[in-house]
């Protein structure tokens, strides 16, 4: 029998539960209908496909797009197999020592470094050391570091996760541990690996102070040609709208807001999908 | 005058297929397993029995290398396949493990189709691929699966049921015809109907591998082996034919452990 003081205790336990669930819900539900009410009647087709202009009724954001389709290409490029192959290395390979807990711990702190950081980082060594310019590469390369620690531990979180029986059954037909990892460990954590990819993959979309700060451009009308060009991507676009006087940019900031919105919540959709599929399969 | 087929089969069975000699396997500084020297042979079923951390399931796994992958084990003495020391440094742990199968004490299919946990092994020791398949079936006729799995050999191994699977276990440890089949309880997670199943197929298994099995369940040894070990504390205590053992053990301890004084 609970008494009246524990039943007022549970109680507003609950009310507080709630009472924070629909104050985060509110914001978002804000968020939304700001970004939406403002950004609506100025998004079309034509705005995808238009370049940067002064005058913001013909503004389009067609080399923000490509520009972040360039960089987020290349960032997959550098980052996804180094991190898949360090993941591997770490969970597989190495030895359980002071030296690889050293390195864990290390990685699971980089990850919570703010992007900043890692802007300054690509500031010095690639743009102005390497001499890489505010190009692409450079971009690219900063976005890589920084999505590569969430890669390196989402990966060997889903090597964790494959129970040994799997690995002893492979052992004791006589595979070796390559055939082992590369047969059966690796396709049972690959939908864990490709959840981690992608969402990681989103949140670098959406980062633009890294790229702000080595110096991306920020009116860019051409698409890169090529790797050492000078880009823009859509968050840096948002950004500059966003800043700038005039009522009409606000309205195409927050109709690009919406395209970006579409995308990452789209590559998360994908990653839950991943996931579910995931866990079906263990239980089947 | 004896045929050379006959005279090959008499010769193994005197000389024995895996032997160890006093083999110690420690975790770190504790000892698991001390200086254990038995032998096993062709056409027997050899079962290992004792209470809970005897060393008996350690000494299993020191047959067929399966003790690589503990950290800070050292293992001393040697263990003889065919004359052959496994742990010398010159020999490929994994190609030992192809010499000695090996069925886990919880059933293990890989989660692929039925065709592919029976295939797997050998494609992966280069079996020409067109053979592939009268291999799965021998070898899944051999572990009395085939008639219940012949209709639906590219589904899932994970739809079979628990005996199922690990029927299919064994049928995938056969399919690499291995010299000897190590057995790790293989009947602690089935039900008794499931156990008794597997337990004739370790009658029909034992004419053509060395079987080795570790036992909780004092009574299955005494159905099914020829042989049985008992260990305690990591010692070998008592080792002779199962009929005599069971009826007429030497030791003390065999004795006390037989009779349900401890457990």
């Amino acid at each position: 029998m609970m008494s009246w003081w524990d039943k007022v205790k549970s109680a507003s336990v609950k009310t507080a539960g709630i009472l924070a669930l629909f104050i985060s819900l509110l914001c978002l539900g804000f968020l939304l209908w700001d970004v939406f009410s403002k950004g609506w009647n100025t998004l079309s087709w034509d705005f995808l496909f238009r370049i940067p202009s002064r005058r913001p009724e013909e503004a389009g954001i067609k080399p923000a797009i490509l520009g972040t389709l360039w960089v987020m290409t290349m960032t997959t490029i550098l980052a996804v197999p180094a991190g898949i192959l360090t993941g591997i290395y770490l969970e597989e390979y190495a030895q359980p020592n002071w030296f690889t807990k050293f390195i864990r711990i290390n990685i699971a702190n980089l990850a919570g470094v703010p992007s900043v950081v890692y802007g300054m980082l690509g500031l010095a060594v690639f743009v102005r050391t390497m001499g890489l310019g505010r190009s692409v590469l450079a971009g690219a390369m900063t976005m890589g570091l920084l999505i590569l620690p969430t890669i390196i531990i989402a990966t060997s979180e889903a090597l964790k996760a494959v129970p040994d029986s799997i690995r002893f059954g492979a052992y004791g037909v006589g595979a070796s541990r390559r055939q082992v990892i590369w047969y059966h460990v690796l396709p049972e954590a690959l939908p864990g690996i490709l959840t981690g990819i992608i969402l990681s993959l989103s949140r670098a979309i959406g980062e633009s102070s890294p790229l702000i700060l080595i110096g991306a451009l920020s009116f860019v009308t051409f698409a890169p040609q090529n790797l050492l060009d000078g880009f823009t991507v859509l968050a840096i676009q948002i950004f500059n709208w966003a800043g700038r006087p005039q009522e009409e940019f606000h309205h195409i900031a927050a109709s690009a807001i919406i395209v970006l919105l579409i995308v990452t919540l789209s590559l998360n959709t994908l990653a839950i999908f991943l996931r579910t599929r995931m866990s079906r399969r263990k239980e089947g | 005058m004896p045929s050379r087929e006959a005279m090959i089969e008499q010769e193994l069975l005197v000389t024995p297929r895996i032997l160890t000699d006093r083999l110690t396997v420690k975790y770190g500084e504790k000892v698991a397993v001390k200086e254990v020297s038995l032998s096993f042979y062709q056409r027997k079923v050899a079962a290992l029995i004792g209470p809970s951390g005897c060393g008996k399931s350690t000494y299993l796994r020191s047959l067929n290398r399966m003790n690589d992958f503990i950290l800070n084990i050292s293992i001393e003495g040697k263990v003889l396949l065919d004359g052959q020391d496994i742990y010398e440094r010159k020999v490929d742990p994994v190609l030992v493990r192809r010499h000695i199968g090996m069925v886990f004490q919880k059933p293990n299919p890989f989660p692929k189709t039925i065709f592919e946990n029976v295939a797997w092994g050998p494609k992966r020791a280069k079996f020409p691929k067109k053979d592939l398949p009268q291999l799965v079936e021998d070898s899944l006729k051999q572990a009395a699966l085939w008639e219940e799995v012949k209709d639906r050999l590219n589904t899932s191994a994970l739809g079979l049921s628990g005996g199922q699977q690990q029927r299919l276990c064994i049928a995938r440890a056969i399919a690499m015809k291995p010299s000897v089949l190590l057995m790790d309880e293989p009947c602690s997670a089935l039900d008794p109907i499931a156990t008794s199943r597997i337990e004739d197929l370790i009658q029909e298994l034992k004419e053509k591998f060395t079987i080795i099995m570790v036992t909780h369940n004092m009574q299955q040894a005494a159905r099914v082996s020829d042989v049985t070990a008992f260990f305690l504390h990591g010692n070998l205590i008592e080792y002779g034919a199962t009929k005599e053992f069971f009826t007429r053990p030497q030791k003390i301890e065999t004795e006390n452990y037989l009779t349900g004084k401890f457990g």
